[in-house]
């Protein structure tokens, strides 16, 4: 009987701990494949971000909370800014402040309006201006020229098969609430793709947002003290230096609060970083705990058939083909602990997934393959090969006659 | 299969106390031989010796020729594969195989093992887990793991101490038929098997303490 047919059948005709062990790998790996997962999705949620800006101005929040919720489209519907500071600063007049101070704002290169408004199925819909769109390019039509057009991202238009000319429903998203009436838009433009957050998105102009902020100006409450005339964010791009004067002037004298994007994003990457590593070390925890209880597992086996290997051996079966059969049973138990712990990762994971919503990157955008678990695939095999080393080094030092003499 | 031993001092493993010495035993190729004698005085480690499962302190023990006592354990090893059969008092098998499969432990070919079974009347259960066979039963196991293995030289140890009259008989005739042609030494202190040995030894006798 060759030591893989031995293997088998002690496998097979040891049903339920075979079955405790196997579903304890496979546990572990689908927790440990899922973790990597994260892992390198929490790597590339970087590469989603909204590109072309320096700096961000929002209403007073933390600089990652500005950051992810206007390039990323992530996190709960931020705070609002005056529309009269965007018109200000974008017209390079002075900023007249009540203590009779003023600031010429002529350090900005370019300014962007950012109001979100409106949700169109899990997509955002943002009232902006064509500084915002330009730089992306039109794949088919143009920018907005009437009142209830729309432009979409790239993505949004490819999943929905939206045309120009196409309608689209939206509902009003003002404040953190939405609204129970339907916005209709027609499409009159469709971006080409940025691999960025903005192909999930629609745009359309400030004053169709400003409408809708003021036909649902309930939401606002204390939100808002300037009524409709508010937009979230201005993205600007600033002449050299101009961070310093743009910083004093918004964080110094008004409710809003600048940020500089390449600073936020290295301490976004610093502070997820940590995460990354403690994910990455609970996965091989996760894996080592399982090489332990398998181990434990064949230790247990091995004791109680002591006497059986003893006479196993007396009847010729020599040490290496005993090893043989231990490492084949540590072999056959990793393997199909995998292929049942990759089973429920594929299967969890994109549930996993829809259950941490936007608290990560949209799967349309960065997409997480199940391939990505490979390395804990291949990592669990020799693991559980190498938890019988403890049963192949008291195999290896059994003295036979003892045991059969009991 | 000739066994012949000599000048051999095995000691206790755990105090290093000498168990005994023998100055020579041997016996001839197709002898039948009984070693009496009272429990716990080194019959057992007398036939595990002969086994080659451990090495004297001093002296040679040499089977067919070969001297195994100077041997590796591997070596040792192939070489009760190929010429050894063993049965014990108890705790013959793997537990969790059937009878079929504890006998193909012993050959290659399933077919020799079914015939093996036949042989000592246990075909209706070659498919039985060795752990549901009786005692009985699965002493019979371990003598048609002999016959399937075609074995020169057949040790056994108390192989009727645990059964009762009848099934004592019936182990000791499937032994004896097992042992056709070839050396059986068997280690026992039970009085109902002596009979059809072509010699019966008694321990105290061939050791020195």
């Amino acid at each position: 009987m060759t030591p893989l047919h031995l293997a088998v059948l002690s496998l097979l005709r040891r049903k339920v701990p075979t079955v405790i062990t196997v579903v304890s790998i496979a546990i572990s790996v689908a927790c440990a494949g899922i973790l990597l997962r994260l892992y390198h999705l929490s790597a590339s949620r970087f590469s989603s971000m909204g590109q072309g800006w320096e700096a961000i101005v929002g209403a007073k929040a933390g600089g990652i909370d500005i950051l992810l919720d206007s390039l990323n489209g992530e996190g709960p519907y931020p705070g609002y800014l005056p529309y009269a500071l965007f018109h200000s600063l974008k017209a390079e007049q002075a900023v007249k402040f009540e203590d009779g101070a003023t600031s010429q704002p002529s350090y900005i290169k370019d300014i962007t309006p950012f109001l979100y408004f409106a949700k169109a199925g899990k997509s955002r819909v943002v009232g902006t201006d064509e500084s915002f769109v330009n730089p992306i390019g039109f794949a088919e039509g143009q920018w907005v020229g009437q009142p209830g057009e729309i432009v979409l991202g790239a993505l949004v238009a490819r999943q929905q098969n939206w045309r120009v000319g196409d309608t689209v429903a939206a509902v009003p998203w003002v404040a953190d609430r939405l609204g129970d009436s339907t916005l209709q838009f027609k499409v009159s433009g469709i971006l080409k793709p940025t691999s960025s957050a903005w192909d999930t998105m629609l745009f359309g102009s400030v004053s169709d947002a400003q409408a809708v902020v003021a036909a649902n100006r309930t939401f606002l409450g204390e939100s808002s003290i300037w009524g409709e005339k508010v937009l979230n964010y201005f993205l600007i791009n600033l002449h050299p230096d101009g961070f310093k004067y743009l910083e004093a002037l918004v964080n110094k004298r008004t409710v809003g609060q600048v940020v500089r994007v390449e600073q936020e994003k290295r301490k976004l990457e610093n502070l997820t970083g940590a995460g990354k590593s403690i994910g990455l070390f609970v996965s091989i925890f996760v894996i080592l705990l399982s090489s332990l209880s398998v181990s434990a597992m064949l230790i247990t086996r091995f004791e109680a058939m002591g006497v059986q290997l003893a006479v196993l051996r007396a009847i010729g079966y020599g040490r290496s083909e005993i090893g043989r059969w231990l490492i084949w049973e540590g072999l056959l138990l990793g393997v199909a602990g995998c292929l049942i712990g990759a089973s429920i990762d594929g299967i969890g994971f994109p549930l996993l997934r829809e259950l941490l919503g936007s608290a990560l990157p949209p799967a349309d955008l960065v997409a997480s393959h199940f391939w990505e678990s490979f390395p804990i695939w291949i990592v669990t095999l020799p693991t559980t090969v190498f938890a019988i080393f403890v049963p192949l080094i008291r195999l290896y030092r059994q003295d036979v006659h003892q045991a059969l003499k009991g | 299969m000739k066994i012949s031993l000599s000048g051999i001092q095995v000691n206790l493993p755990d105090t290093g106390q000498t168990l005994f010495r023998l100055k020579q035993f041997s016996v001839d190729s197709g002898q039948k031989v009984l070693l009496r004698g009272e429990s716990g005085k080194g019959k057992t480690t007398l036939l595990h010796l002969i086994a080659g499962l451990f090495r004297p302190a001093t002296g040679e023990v040499d089977v067919g020729g070969d001297k195994i006592s100077s041997w590796s354990d591997e070596a040792r090893c192939a070489f009760r594969r190929r010429h050894m059969g063993m049965v014990f008092q108890k705790l013959n098998l793997i537990e969790h195989l059937t009878a079929l499969e504890n006998v193909g432990l012993a050959c290659a070919s399933e077919q020799r093992a079914a015939d093996a079974l036949a042989s000592v009347g246990l075909e209706k259960k070659i498919h039985s887990r060795s752990s549901v066979l009786s005692l009985g039963e699965q002493q019979r196991v371990a003598v048609a793991r002999v016959l399937a293995g075609d074995a020169q030289l057949i040790l056994a140890d108390e192989p009727t101490s645990a059964l009762d009259e009848k099934n004592a008989a019936n182990v000791m005739e499937l032994l004896f038929k097992a042992a056709k042609n070839k050396t059986l030494l068997v280690v026992s202190h039970d009085h109902r098997i002596e009979a059809n040995f072509d010699s019966n030894v008694q321990f105290e006798n061939v050791v020195q303490r």
